[in-house]
């Protein structure tokens, strides 16, 4: 990557980021969004985080497989299902899915 | 030792700070992790530090990288930044009320809203303490910062990062937050939705596409609004 796409990127994450933290606040007081326009934001985050949940374990470049990511967020999952915290959660994903990869898979 | 007694304001932005200690952990693991995603595709180690300290946005920051370390155009990584960033606008507009008057304040204290941080800084019936949110955010920040620099600096110097299975932690942070919003039946079908067409979209569509086409399965809240 250039070093000039490198400094744009940087600064449209800046931009993005102030922009949708600093709407809501400004936007309080005067006019608000709408029910139906609220209900598809707030569903937004599951529908992309599970995108990429999905994509981070099965999708290498343009093929699906399984392979030792995939096994290592398994037990993440695992992890998260009982509740267990976020750190603890992230170190054994790492750790699990070095081991599967140690292991071959 | 002598007393001594922390304003209100400072007591409470150490408390906020205080919960949110595993947070700022679990941001040096991410940053760590992004840092060396960020140089793999190429992005400077100054930049990719820089984008941690100035945008502060960790699943954005990754998602856009993620497309364009797969050749995907930065118009659909700025596509997906701008969507997932988009939970900050309903996030914001709650916080709204609990905010002094000045636009610039309003505009300032909005920008340090983090997921974890929002939820810290509820204190009933609707409001937020604003000195809670801007300690638990500064925390974090330092973190989300620190963890990129030892990513994007380190890179040189550690063996190949997959080693230690790096590339497994921004997706199980994903996972570790989406699982428990998924308690009830129309968040559930959403994320199901959106995992389907990320992965057929990803056999077919330039890398990023399927995220961003991701979102249309949000959509379904316009369908259960119109029921009622």
């Amino acid at each position: 990557m250039s070093a000039e796409r490198a400094w744009l990127t940087v600064a449209l994450l800046a931009v993005i980021a102030f922009a949708t933290r600093s709407v809501g606040p400004l936007a309080t007081g005067g006019r608000t969004i709408g029910p139906r326009a609220r209900r598809v934001i707030a569903l937004l985050p599951a529908a992309l985080l599970a995108a990429l949940v999905a994509t981070g374990a099965f999708v290498r470049g343009s093929s699906l497989i399984l392979d030792a990511r995939t096994a290592g967020l398994a037990v993440a999952l695992l992890l998260v299902l009982r509740r267990t915290g976020v750190v603890t959660v992230l170190i054994v994903a790492a750790a699990s899915t070095a081991l599967f990869r140690l292991a071959g898979l | 030792v002598p007393a001594v007694s922390a304003s209100p304001t400072v007591s409470r932005l150490r408390e906020g700070a205080r919960a949110a200690t595993p947070f700022t952990v679990a941001a040096v693991l991410l940053g760590t992790s992004f840092g060396i995603a960020a140089r793999e595709a190429g992005i400077p180690a100054g930049a990719a530090i820089a984008m941690s300290a100035l945008a502060n946005a960790g699943s954005a920051q990754i998602a856009a990288v993620a497309i364009l370390a797969g050749g995907g155009s930065l118009a659909a990584a700025g596509i997906a930044a701008l969507l997932i960033n988009l939970r900050f606008l309903p996030m914001g507009m709650a916080m709204g009320p609990s905010l002094p008057r000045s636009r610039i304040r309003r505009a300032l204290y909005g920008a340090a809203i983090v997921d974890a941080s929002w939820i810290l800084a509820r204190i009933g019936n609707g409001r937020f303490d604003r000195h809670l949110l801007l300690g638990s955010t500064a925390v974090q920040w330092v973190g989300w910062v620190a963890g990129t620099a030892i990513g994007a600096l380190g890179r040189d110097v550690l063996p190949d990062p997959s080693t230690f299975g790096v590339d497994a932690v921004f997706p199980a942070f994903f996972l570790a937050i989406i699982v428990p919003e998924l308690r009830s039946a129309e968040p559930l079908v959403v994320a199901v939705i959106g995992a389907a067409i990320a992965l057929s979209m990803a056999l077919i569509a330039p890398a990023g596409a399927g995220i961003v086409l991701a979102g249309v399965a949000a959509l379904i809240g316009l369908r259960r609004a119109e029921a009622r």
